[in-house]
C-alpha cells in the first residue's frame, strides 16, 4: 500500500533523504530504524504530504502523495514526532475537530478511539495540561480516528510507561492485520515485539530493507548489536567510499 | 533554485498584481457607488444637473492646486491635501455629466512659471508659504470665447459648499453678466442721477452733491442698480432680478402690493428695517427746528412679512450684554451697540458661513410667526445671554444709558432674532388683488368699492410658485457709511468687518437660480444632541421662576446701592458716612450672595448635562465589556463543572 | 469548503477557548468609549458616530495585529501546523479559515459597540448612512490590519516579532498618504511614483468611507488589499510548512 521511489530531500546543503526506496503491503508492520537525524521522520513527513520531495514520488493507498495529496491525507493516520495538537483545547473537542475536517461523526467514533487509546480520563482536560504519555495517546487517538487503512506512526511510544507501552503494542498488532503500518522508534525490542519488516537508514539512505529474522539471520547477534554494526560500520564505510 | 528566493519573488508578483488591480479599479469605477447620507450630500445634485446642462458651448475647468509646495508646507497647509482630493473627485464629476462640454485641467503651478502667471492674471489668489514655494487652490472657468470666472480660493470653513460654489460659478460663466436690482428706500441711500448741467448749478450754489452709500457704490461695480422711488410702483416688475427695501417708512398701498406681488412672481426680496435707524434724519427744517425732536426713523415692513412668518417687535431694540461694544469716542460699552462673531452668525448657511465680525447698531428684534409651510432660518442672532429692551419713547435712545437697559432687559433666555430667511411656500396679503383710486400724488386704499369711475383693479397672484425667498434684516445702520466702513490711515474708506459682506452674500445667493439654489438647501442639517437641549431647557424653565426671584431681588439691591449712593455724597459728614459704608458693604454682600445663588441654578443645570455626559460615557465604556467579562467568567464556571462531572462519573 | 468550515470554527473556538478574545473584547470596548469621550464627543453635541470611528485605525493598529500574530506564529512553534497539513485540507482553506476566524472575532467587537448608536440615538438624531458605512469602514479596515498580521504571523515561529512586524506595515500603509510622509517620499521617488502612493492610504480610504458613501472602488481597495495579503500568506505557508 505505500511504495516509495527514489524519495529525495535536502535542506539547504544537508541532504536529508537520499534515493529511498521501499514498498509496504497490507498487513505489514514496517519498523523504521535509524540512528537521530537519520532522515526517519523527514521520510515520513513526505508520505504523509506534509513536506513536499524534491524528486522521487510515493504512492501511499494508490494515490501519489504530490499529485493527489488530499486523496493521500484523506486515507492515512498520522501520528507526527511530538504529537502535536492544539494545547488549549480538551483533548474531546480535539478530536471532534478532527472529526469535522474529516468529515465523519464525532460522537461514537470518539468514544470508541477514546476507548482504544484509553483516554477516556482525560476527554475533558486540556491537552496542554496532559502529561507526555497521555498527550502521544491523544495523537494516536487522532490518527486512528478515521479508521485508516495505511498509518505512519513517529514514534508513537516514546514516553509512555511500560503498561502503556505494553497497550499500545497490542493496539498496533491489532491493527495490523487491516491495515499497513510504519512506525519509526528507537526501541529494537519493540520492532521485535511487533514489527513483520524492518527498513534501516541512515543518512539519508536505506542500508537494510528485510524482516527482523532476516536480518538476525545475515548479521547475526540481536537487533541492538546489528543496528550498531550498520550504522557505526557504515559511516567508516562511507568515509571510505567517498575517498 | 533557493525557495525562499522563489518565494519572495513570488510575493513581489503579489503585490504588483495588488497594486495593479487597485489602480484599474480606481480608474474604471471612479466615484461610482452609493451615497448612503439621507440627503444624499455626496451625490452631485440635480440643481447642478440643471445647470450643466444649460452649457451650451465647451467651458473648461481649470483647477489650481499647488501640490508640491503643500507637500512641503506646515500641517495647516497639508490640510489641503484631502480637501484637494475631494475637489478634484467632484469635478471629475462635473466632467462626466457634462457630456463633452466641461474639460477639466489640472495645474500645478510652479513657482516662476506661466502657469503661476497665468493663474495670477485669473485672479486665483496666491499665498507665499516659503521664499520660494506659493500656494494655489482656486477654480478657473474658462469658455472658448476668452471669458472667464474665477474662485480665488477654495478656502476652509466653505468645504461644505464646494458644490454650491462649482455651480455657481459654471452657472454664472454661462448666464448673463449684470442682474438688476431695483432698491427703494425712504432714506437717500441712492444719489438721483443727476444731469451734469444740474450738477454743475449744484456745486455753484456750494449745495453738497448728494452721494450714493458707499454700500451702493459698492454693489454697482457688479450689478445693474435702479433707484426706484417710494411711489413708483410701477417700477417694481419682472424687470427686476431683485429688490433690495430700504428702511420702508409708510410705504403707499400699492407699493406694497407691488413688493407682494413681486415676491408672489419669484422675486428675490431684501429688506433692511430699522427701530431705530441713525441714518434716517430729518431734514433741517429753518421754520421748525422741534419737528426733528419729534421725527420717527423708525421702519418695518411687518405689513407684509408678518404674512410671512417674521414680525419685527415694536418698539423693541435687542441688546446683548456680552456682545456690547463702544461706540467711537465712548469709554463704556452701549447696549445696543453690538458686534456679532462666529457664535452669533449662522455658520450653516451660505450666506453667513465666512462672516466673523458684524456690528449692528439698535437693530430690532424678529420673531418668527407660525404659517404654514413657510421656512425661517435665523441668519443673525444676539447670544444666548441676548435680550429685548422696550423703550418707552425715542429719546431714550439718544442717550442710552446701559446700566438702565440692562436692569430693564427682557432676557429671552433665547437668542434673539436679527435677521432671517425666510424660503417656502408664501401667500400673498392681497389674494383679491388691490382696487385704488388714481390720482396723481395721493393714492388712498379702497376696500371694494366697485362699480366706481377711475377706480383701477389691480389682480393678484395669491401664492409663491416654487421657493419664494426673503431675507429680512432688523438694522438699517449695518450698512451705512457710519458703521459698515472706516477711514483708513490714507483717507481712504474700507470696509470695517462684514457687514457690506453680508449685503453681498445676501445679494449672491438670491441672484442664483432656483438649481443653485436646491443645491443649498440639502444637507446642512445640523445634528444636535436634542436629548441635551431638552434637559437644559427643562432646567431653565424649573428654574425660571427662580431664576427671575433672584435677578429682581439684584435688580433692588441695586437700586438701593445707587440711592444710597446719591444720599451719601449729598451729606459729607464722616458718620453717616461710615453708616452708608456699612449699610454698602452690606448691601453688597447680600448682592454677592444672590448671584452665587444664580450661578448655583446654573450649576445645577451643568450638572445635570454632566451626569447624562458620564451615564453615556459609563456605558459605552463598560456595559459590553462587562457583558463580555460576565460570559467569560459563567464560560470558565460552566467548563470546570463540566470537567468535575465528568471526572466523577469516570471514578465512580 | 467543508475544510474552510472546520478550520474556521475551530481557530473561533481557539479564540474563544483562552483569553485572548476575551482580552481582546473588553480592551477594545473600553478603549473605544474612553476615546470617543475623550475626544470631546458630548462637547462636540453633534448625534454621529465620526469621533468614535475615526479612533478605529488607532485601536486596530494595534489589536488587529494581536489576535492575529497567533494564527500561524503559534501553529508554527508548537509544531501543530503539521498536525493540520496532514490533514485533508489545502492551505487555501486553512488560510481563509484562520483569517475569517480572526475576522469575525472583530465583528463581535464591532458588534458589542451596540451602545454607541443607541446612545446617539438617544441623544439627537443622526444620520444613519455615515454610521452603517462607518461600520463597514471598520471592519474592512481591521480585514485589511488582519490579513497583514496573518501573513507576517505565517513567517515566523515567533508571535512577538510576528506583532511588531505586523504593526510596522499596518501603519505603513495608514500613513503612507500623510503629507509629512508624502513629502519625505518625494524627496527620494519620482512624484509620479509618489502621487500613486496616494491611492493605498488606508486612512483615506477608511474615511472616505466614513462620509457615508459607499464608493465601489473604496470597498474594491480593502477587498483587494485582503485578497492580496492573503495570497501571499498562502504561498508563504504553501512554501515553508516546516520552517
Amino acid at each position: 500500500m505505500i511504495e516509495v521511489k527514489e524519495l529525495r530531500k535536502r535542506f539547504g546543503s544537508i541532504v536529508a533523504v537520499d534515493d529511498v526506496s521501499f514498498s509496504v503491503g497490507k498487513g505489514d508492520v514496517l519498523g523504521f530504524l535509524g540512528p537521530n537525524g537519520a532522515g526517519k521522520s523527514t521520510t515520513m513527513k513526505m508520505l504523509s504530504c506534509f513536506l513536499s520531495p524534491d524528486s522521487g514520488t510515493a504512492k501511499v493507498a494508490g494515490f501519489d502523495i504530490i499529485k493527489e495529496s488530499i486523496a493521500v491525507r484523506k486515507e492515512l493516520g498520522y501520528l507526527a514526532e511530538n504529537a502535536p495538537a492544539y494545547e488549549e483545547m480538551t483533548a474531546e473537542s480535539f478530536l471532534g475537530f478532527i472529526c469535522d475536517v474529516r468529515k465523519i461523526k464525532a460522537r461514537d467514533t470518539i468514544e470508541r478511539v477514546a476507548n482504544k487509546c484509553s483516554i477516556e480520563n482525560v476527554l475533558h482536560q486540556q491537552i496542554g495540561t496532559l502529561s507526555k504519555g497521555y498527550r502521544r495517546r491523544v495523537g494516536l487517538a487522532q490518527a486512528l480516528i478515521h479508521d485508516p487503512s495505511v498509518l505512519i506512526l513517529d514514534e508513537p511510544t516514546d514516553g509512555l510507561d511500560p503498561n502503556q507501552k505494553y497497550e499500545v503494542r497490542n493496539l498496533i498488532t491489532e491493527l495490523s492485520a487491516e491495515k499497513c503500518i510504519v512506525i519509526s522508534t528507537h526501541i529494537l525490542e519493540e520492532v521485535d515485539a511487533i514489527c513483520n519488516r524492518i527498513v534501516l537508514i541512515d543518512k539519508g539512505q536505506v542500508l537494510e530493507d528485510s524482516t527482523p529474522d532476516e536480518m538476525r539471520k545475515t548479521h547475526g547477534g540481536n537487533l541492538t548489536e546489528i543496528f550498531r554494526k550498520l550504522t557505526t560500520g557504515q559511516s567508516k564505510n562511507a568515509v571510505g567510499g567517498a575517498a | 533554485m533557493n525557495k525562499t528566493m522563489r518565494l519572495i519573488i513570488a510575493i513581489f508578483c503579489v503585490a504588483i498584481i495588488t497594486i495593479c488591480t487597485t489602480l484599474i479599479i480606481n480608474k474604471k469605477f471612479g466615484r461610482t457607488g452609493m451615497d448612503l447620507t439621507e440627503h444624499g450630500i455626496y451625490t452631485l445634485s440635480d440643481g447642478t444637473k440643471n445647470i450643466i446642462k444649460k452649457i451650451t458651448q465647451p467651458i473648461t475647468l481649470k483647477l489650481y492646486y499647488s501640490r508640491e509646495s503643500a507637500m512641503k508646507g506646515s500641517e495647516g497647509i497639508q490640510y489641503y491635501n484631502n480637501y484637494y482630493l475631494y475637489v478634484k473627485d467632484l469635478l471629475d464629476e462635473y466632467k462626466s455629466i457634462g457630456n463633452g462640454k466641461i474639460k477639466l485641467q489640472i495645474i500645478d503651478p510652479k513657482p516662476y512659471s506661466d502657469e503661476e502667471d497665468e493663474a495670477i492674471q485669473f485672479g486665483v489668489k496666491r499665498f507665499q508659504i516659503s521664499e520660494n514655494d506659493s500656494f494655489f487652490f482656486g477654480l478657473v472657468a474658462e469658455t472658448q470665447l476668452g471669458k472667464s470666472k474665477t474662485i480665488e480660493f477654495f478656502s476652509q470653513g466653505r468645504q461644505q459648499f464646494v458644490e454650491y460654489d462649482i455651480s455657481k460659478l459654471i452657472n454664472r460663466i454661462i448666464s448673463r453678466d449684470k442682474k438688476k436690482v431695483g432698491v427703494l428706500s425712504s432714506v437717500e441711500i441712492m444719489a438721483p442721477e443727476v444731469s451734469p448741467y444740474m450738477a454743475q448749478m449744484m456745486q455753484m450754489q456750494g449745495k453738497a452733491m448728494p452721494k450714493n452709500w458707499l454700500a451702493i457704490q459698492q454693489l454697482k461695480e457688479k450689478y445693474e442698480l435702479k433707484n426706484i422711488k417710494v411711489n413708483d410702483y410701477k417700477a417694481i416688475n419682472d424687470k427686476l432680478d431683485y429688490l433690495l427695501v430700504i428702511q420702508p417708512k409708510k410705504l403707499p398701498e400699492t407699493t406694497l402690493f407691488a413688493i407682494d406681488q413681486f415676491v408672489m412672481k419669484g422675486g428675490r426680496l431684501i429688506v433692511f428695517t430699522d427701530p431705530y435707524c441713525l441714518s434716517d434724519r430729518p431734514k433741517p427744517n429753518p421754520q421748525n427746528p422741534y419737528a426733528a425732536m419729534s421725527y420717527d426713523n423708525s421702519s418695518n415692513l411687518n405689513s407684509l412679512l408678518e404674512k410671512w412668518g417674521v414680525k419685527m417687535k415694536d418698539k423693541m431694540v435687542a441688546v446683548d450684554p456680552t456682545l456690547a461694544i463702544s461706540p467711537p469716542g465712548n469709554p463704556e460699552p452701549v447696549l445696543p451697540f453690538m458686534q456679532l462673531t462666529n457664535n452669533e452668525v449662522n455658520k450653516k448657511e451660505i450666506i453667513t458661513s465666512t462672516l466673523q465680525k458684524i456690528r449692528v447698531i439698535f437693530a430690532g428684534s424678529l420673531e418668527t410667526v407660525k404659517q404654514d409651510g413657510v421656512k425661517i432660518i435665523p441668519l443673525l442672532t444676539t447670544s444666548e445671554n441676548g435680550g429685548t429692551w422696550q423703550y418707552k419713547n425715542p429719546w431714550e435712545l439718544q442717550r442710552p444709558d446701559s446700566r438702565k437697559i440692562y436692569q430693564e432687559m427682557i432676557n429671552g433666555g433665547k437668542d434673539t432674532m436679527l435677521a432671517a430667511l425666510i424660503t417656502g411656500d408664501l401667500s400673498s396679503n392681497y389674494p383679491n388683488g388691490i382696487d385704488f383710486e388714481k390720482t396723481e400724488g395721493e393714492i388712498s386704499a379702497g376696500k371694494k368699492k366697485e362699480a366706481k369711475p377711475k377706480k383701477i383693479h389691480l389682480k393678484a397672484i395669491a401664492k409663491t410658485s416654487g421657493d419664494a425667498m426673503v431675507i429680512v434684516v432688523s438694522d438699517v445702520d449695518m450698512i451705512s457709511d457710519m458703521f459698515a466702513y472706516q477711514q483708513t490711515f490714507f483717507g481712504m474708506m474700507a470696509q470695517a468687518g462684514d457687514n457690506v459682506n453680508f449685503l453681498f452674500n445676501a445679494l449672491d445667493f438670491m441672484s442664483g437660480s432656483t438649481d443653485l439654489i436646491s443645491i443649498r438647501s440639502r444637507g446642512n442639517i445640523g445634528r444636535e444632541f436634542t436629548a441635551v437641549k431638552k434637559i437644559e431647557q427643562e432646567a431653565d424653565k424649573a428654574t425660571a421662576s427662580e431664576a427671575e426671584a433672584i435677578n429682581n431681588k439684584i435688580k433692588n439691591y441695586r437700586q438701593k446701592l445707587n440711592n444710597l449712593g446719591s444720599y451719601s455724597s449729598k451729606n459729607n459728614e464722616q458718620l453717616i458716612e461710615d453708616k452708608a459704608m456699612l449699610e454698602r458693604k452690606k448691601i453688597e454682600e447680600e448682592i454677592r450672595k444672590a448671584n452665587k445663588a444664580k450661578r448655583n441654578l446654573q450649576a445645577g443645570k451643568r450638572e445635570k448635562v454632566e451626569n447624562l455626559k458620564n451615564y453615556y460615557s459609563n456605558i459605552n465604556q463598560f456595559f459590553a465589556s462587562a457583558i463580555v467579562l460576565m460570559i467569560a467568567i459563567l464560560l470558565s464556571i460552566y467548563k470546570m463543572a463540566k470537567a468535575r462531572k465528568y471526572n466523577a462519573r469516570r471514578t465512580r | 469548503m467543508n475544510g474552510f468550515l472546520s478550520v474556521f470554527k475551530r481557530e473561533l473556538k481557539g479564540y474563544f477557548f483562552t483569553p485572548i478574545a476575551y482580552v481582546f473584547l473588553v480592551i477594545f470596548l473600553n478603549f473605544a468609549g474612553i476615546m470617543t469621550f475623550k475626544d470631546g464627543f458630548f462637547e462636540a453635541g453633534q448625534a454621529s458616530l465620526y469621533i468614535f470611528f475615526i479612533n478605529m485605525p488607532l485601536l486596530f493598529i494595534f489589536l488587529a495585529p494581536a489576535i492575529a500574530m497567533r494564527l500561524w506564529a503559534e501553529e508554527r512553534k508548537s509544531d501543530s501546523i503539521e498536525l493540520l497539513f496532514t490533514l485533508p485540507l489545502t492551505s487555501v482553506q486553512a488560510v481563509l479559515g484562520k483569517f475569517f476566524a480572526a475576522w469575525t472575532v472583530v465583528l463581535l467587537a464591532l458588534i458589542l459597540t451596540f451602545p454607541m448608536v443607541i446612545t446617539v440615538y438617544q441623544l439627537g438624531n443622526p444620520d444613519l448612512g455615515p454610521i452603517i458605512s462607518g461600520y463597514l469602514g471598520s471592519f474592512l479596515l481591521a480585514g485589511a490590519f488582519l490579513a497583514i498580521g496573518s501573513f507576517f504571523s505565517s513567517i515566523t515561529k515567533n508571535q512577538v516579532i510576528a506583532f511588531v512586524l505586523s504593526i510596522v506595515g499596518c501603519g505603513t500603509l495608514l500613513f503612507i498618504a500623510s503629507p509629512s510622509v508624502m513629502f519625505r517620499l518625494a524627496n527620494y521617488f519620482p512624484k509620479s511614483l509618489v502621487y500613486i502612493a496616494e491611492w493605498f492610504s488606508l486612512q483615506s480610504r477608511f474615511e472616505s468611507l466614513l462620509r457615508g458613501v459607499i464608493e465601489v472602488r473604496d470597498i474594491a481597495f480593502f477587498l483587494i488589499l485582503i485578497a492580496g495579503w492573503l495570497w501571499a500568506n498562502i504561498m508563504v505557508i504553501k512554501e515553508r510548512k516546516a520552517a
